[in-house]
């Protein structure tokens, strides 16, 4: 395969991206990558990385959660979460978040993200809206990088690595 | 303080005292907390419920809540002062039936509560009486970061405080008002109330013998959403839109009936005062009905010899854990009827 960019070199960097559910994919030799300044993102949190892949994934997820897993701090099930229609522990909304999604949706009218009090501790609004910053700056990114403007990827890859 | 002695006066938020009281009875808001790194309640052992319910109760019966606080272990309570607590709007009825180690702490002025163990780790209650939404909110938010300082809640930055129940994510935050609605219920209008309350998502339930059929004519109106709205919008809603609409639907309701309808009015208030005043039988949905009457009666000028702050009284006193707790024992529902209908015969004609 050669490389997406210069169409000369054959691609030896093979890059998968999902951002938002959207999986990209690039292929590009060693002096475009350089260039474009294509970096593996190596400092994505696990878990970031983990919701990301499983987003891209319903149907997976959706097998996944039907599969009678069960929570490994609690125990339970989705099917137990069903019945008595409480969770057993905190970790529940991640471990089974596909499913949580829906049932919060619909017994919250719709809402999905809390926007009310933080706890001081968790230093605040800062950090939330540092991390709506970087969620929005990674958007631009992956747009642009669809979009080929590969300057302005730079330009965002260095600014997220800087806040991240 | 003794839960005996509590069950002899009426409590703070029912005295009358608050902003707009001819209609709300009281102001109330609930938090829901789960401390991080912990089963929710329903998956707690015993020891790990030990565990929580200890780190609570030192975090928090320290705190100043305005009056001393205390402990009430309802884990050993018996049914008589579960009940008297369920009456005073202290306790859920699902603490009360709830396994395993469980309890709550009571400011001496019953204004704050925080139940221990409950579906959640912690459900700390502010009640004040009359319209004081925003009051109840500054103090249970100052309290909240409080113990906050103290322990981790569980939390997330998409979905806020997380609850055992997904209904109670987010802020974790009920919001209540306790309405009295006498005219709208005369005039045949609640049904409308209930369909506009349902359409923006609130819950109405009645006030009082909670779990009957029969609202009568006293209105708990709470938020049931809970993540995606800030604290701040729900009170500010209640109090400047939805409150303000119903207490004036209200008014005119009971405009409407003193100035068309004086008659139905006035039977009703008669009618009302005639049965409480010669009773030898009585209910608690018989009393319920007809003192609601009595005390609509009393705000619109057509009875002058009763106080309300009196009728408040027999509302909470002849509760049927109020009527035995003070009696010192426990009584068949027949013995209440005749004890409830004593009282409260006694305590009219006395006025």
């Amino acid at each position: 395969m050669n490389c997406q960019s210069c169409n000369k070199n054959s691609a030896t960097i093979h890059l998968t991206e999902i951002v938002n559910g959207q999986r990209i994919e690039k292929h590009l030799c060693e002096n475009c990558a350089q260039t474009e300044g294509v970096a593996v993102n190596a400092q994505i949190p696990l878990t970031d990385l983990l919701n990301n892949l499983l987003a891209a994934q319903p149907q997976d997820k959706e097998n996944f959660n039907a599969n009678n897993i069960s929570c490994p701090s609690c125990n339970i099930d989705m099917e137990q979460i069903n019945d008595q229609s409480l969770l057993g522990c905190p970790d529940d909304y991640e471990i089974f978040d596909k499913s949580m999604d829906k049932i919060i949706e619909n017994s919250q009218d719709g809402s999905t993200v809390h926007c009310g009090k933080v706890p001081q501790t968790q230093n605040n609004e800062k950090t939330h809206e540092h991390e709506l910053e970087l969620i929005d700056m990674k958007r631009q990114l992956n747009e642009a990088v669809s979009q080929e403007r590969y300057e302005d990827a730079a330009q965002l890859r260095d600014k997220i690595s800087l806040l991240q | 303080m003794n839960i005996k002695d509590i069950g002899s006066h009426v409590s703070k938020w029912f005295d009358d005292s608050g902003p707009n009281s001819k209609v709300v009875i009281s102001s109330r808001i609930r938090l829901a907390r789960n401390i991080c790194g912990h089963h929710f309640t329903t998956r707690c052992t015993p020891e790990e419920k030990l565990s929580t319910l200890a780190m609570l109760r030192e975090a928090i019966l320290p705190l100043d809540a305005d009056s001393p606080t205390q402990y009430i272990d309802i884990t050993s309570a018996s049914q008589l002062d579960k009940e008297l607590l369920i009456e005073r709007h202290l306790i859920s009825k699902h603490l009360s039936s709830n396994k395993g180690p469980r309890g709550v702490i009571i400011s001496e002025n019953e204004l704050f509560t925080a139940m221990l163990n409950e579906e959640d780790h912690l459900r700390t209650q502010v009640i004040l009486p009359g319209m004081q939404l925003e009051k109840c909110w500054k103090k249970i938010n100052a309290i909240d970061s409080k113990i906050e300082r103290k322990i981790s809640f569980a939390f997330s930055q998409k979905l806020g405080y997380l609850t055992a129940c997904p209904t109670n994510i987010g802020t974790g935050i009920r919001v209540s008002v306790m309405l009295h609605l006498p005219a709208l219920k005369i005039t045949k209008q609640v049904e409308k109330l209930l369909c506009a309350a349902a359409a923006m998502k609130l819950a109405v339930r009645g006030l009082f013998g909670e779990g009957t059929d029969a609202l009568g004519d006293f209105f708990q109106i709470s938020n049931q959403v809970t993540l995606g709205i800030k604290e701040e919008d729900i009170i500010e809603k209640f109090t400047n839109v939805l409150v303000p609409k119903i207490v004036e639907y209200e008014h005119i309701a009971r405009e409407h009936l003193l100035q068309k309808e004086p008659n139905v009015l006035d039977d009703k208030i008669f009618r009302a005062k005639g049965i409480l005043e010669n009773a030898h039988l009585l209910s608690s949905q018989e009393a319920l009905f007809l003192l609601s009457n009595l005390r609509l009666g009393i705000n619109l000028g057509r009875i002058n010899n009763i106080s309300i702050k009196t009728v408040n009284e027999l509302f909470m006193l002849t509760q049927p854990a109020h009527l035995q707790n003070n009696a010192g024992y426990r009584l068949d529902p027949s013995e209440r009827d005749i004890l409830r209908a004593t009282i409260i015969r006694e305590k009219i004609r006395s006025n």
